[in-house]
């Protein structure tokens, strides 16, 4: 199995201390069991208390000991197992926050994904949304703002004027990719959520390769480019109102038009990052 | 004694599952995890932390359980990390008692209540054992 931990060891982005901290760190921040399975109201309070007794005595995890005691059958106990590893916060998230530089994260990102790369499935789709806290929550809070909305649209709007001469001189121009590359990779980093996952990743790196005078720019790219990436804001966004309203992501999967809506800004992005 | 103690004070002392349950998660965010331990007290190295992470992302079990599918989990170090736990853990009745949610009166009189039954059980045991 390949983790997102080895290829930044093998890019040498990161030292193997740095990663063991990040992975440290993870473990610190991890949910709640008991948490989860008072939240879900999985189980009564009492027979939680035996569970979480037992647990502590025999020294097993709240999952186990509550299937063992028959209080959940397996299904449920996965579900919560599940649901503590959805919660965690992303390990590039976590090295970010430590001061790790990672220029090239939004595309390792992209080639990890794709080196287990599947689209999520309308069925037994069980991602929830983190638990973020702190900073984090607030990052995501700003990101997911209609003034932020409308600042990145902006940005995005003005790209077509663009010419390749002013991307490459106008500093001010480049800040403002540099701006939006940041709060892009910084959106794919508070992902367990697939679709901002894949798409934040894409729209990252697509933004990246514009500041880098990597495509060949000119009106009419600018302006195909700058549709896609509109059309990958409406996908985030509406996927923010299905989580603000269920949770989870999994409303959005059953919703034939959101996931049309998602395929199509998917397949555009891709289009426009030859490999 | 600490495990049938809760139990008592939930089943005679009225005290709320819940309120019991959110002390206890408190507990646990407030204890060192098992990783933390171990590099805070350079008990593995980074390299074997590392294989010890892989480990247990891959077979999906605890990390006390990859230490010792990989051999790392000895005698002495399970010894070490009871010391260390033993000088910062704090206990659940610490936090019962910081959230008021029982008296220091009223858990000692607790106590010596549970003692005395507890006692009276393990006595009426062992005579019918003999």
């Amino acid at each position: 199995m390949t983790f997102f931990g080895n290829i930044l060891l093998d890019e040498k982005l990161v030292t193997t201390q740095q990663l063991v901290e990040a992975l440290v760190k993870q473990s610190e921040e991890l949910a709640s069991p008991i948490r989860i399975c008072l939240d879900q109201k999985l189980v009564a309070p009492d027979r939680l208390v035996d569970a979480v007794l037992e647990a502590a005595e025999q020294h097993t995890t709240l999952p186990e000991m509550l299937h063992r005691m028959k209080l959940v059958d397996s299904q449920k106990a996965e579900q919560i197992t599940q649901a503590l590893k959805n919660q965690r916060r992303p390990i590039g998230q976590i090295l970010v926050d430590q001061g790790v530089e990672l220029k090239n994260l939004s595309q390792l990102l992209v080639r990890y994904q794709k080196s287990q790369e599947q689209l999520p499935d309308a069925t037994g789709f069980e991602f929830h949304f983190p638990e973020v806290h702190g900073e984090t929550k607030k990052q995501y809070l700003n990101f997911f703002s209609s003034q932020f909305k409308e600042e990145l649209e902006r940005a995005i709007n003005q790209l077509p004027s663009l010419t390749g001469f002013q991307l490459t001189q106008d500093g001010a121009h480049s800040r403002q990719l540099e701006d939006m590359l940041h709060q892009l990779t910084a959106a794919a980093g508070f992902a367990r959520m697939e679709v901002s996952r894949h798409l934040c990743e894409r729209a990252a790196l697509l933004v990246e390769r514009i500041n880098m005078q990597q495509l060949n720019w000119n009106e009419t790219i600018a302006q195909t480019i700058g549709r896609v990436l509109i059309s990958t804001l409406d996908v985030l966004w509406e996927l923010q109102r299905f989580i603000e309203i269920s949770g989870s992501e999994r409303d959005f999967w059953q919703n034939a038009q959101s996931r049309q809506n998602y395929l199509k800004a998917f397949k555009a992005l891709e289009r426009h990052l030859p490999s | 004694m600490s495990v049938a103690f809760c139990r008592y004070l939930i089943d005679h002392k009225n005290l709320d599952p819940v309120v019991f349950l959110d002390a206890v998660d408190q507990l646990r965010r407030m204890t060192p995890t098992l990783p933390r331990l171990m590099l805070d007290h350079k008990m593995l190295d980074h390299e074997t932390m590392l294989k010890v992470f892989a480990h247990q992302a891959e077979q999906k079990i605890s990390f006390e359980a990859s230490c010792k599918a990989l051999g790392v989990w000895t005698d002495s170090l399970e010894s070490s990390l009871a010391d260390i736990l033993a000088e910062s853990h704090q206990s659940i009745f610490h936090i019962l008692l910081e959230r008021q949610l029982i008296s220091p009166q009223d858990l000692i009189a607790a106590m010596d209540e549970f003692l005395a039954t507890h006692a009276h059980v393990q006595k009426d045991e062992s005579g019918e054992a003999a």
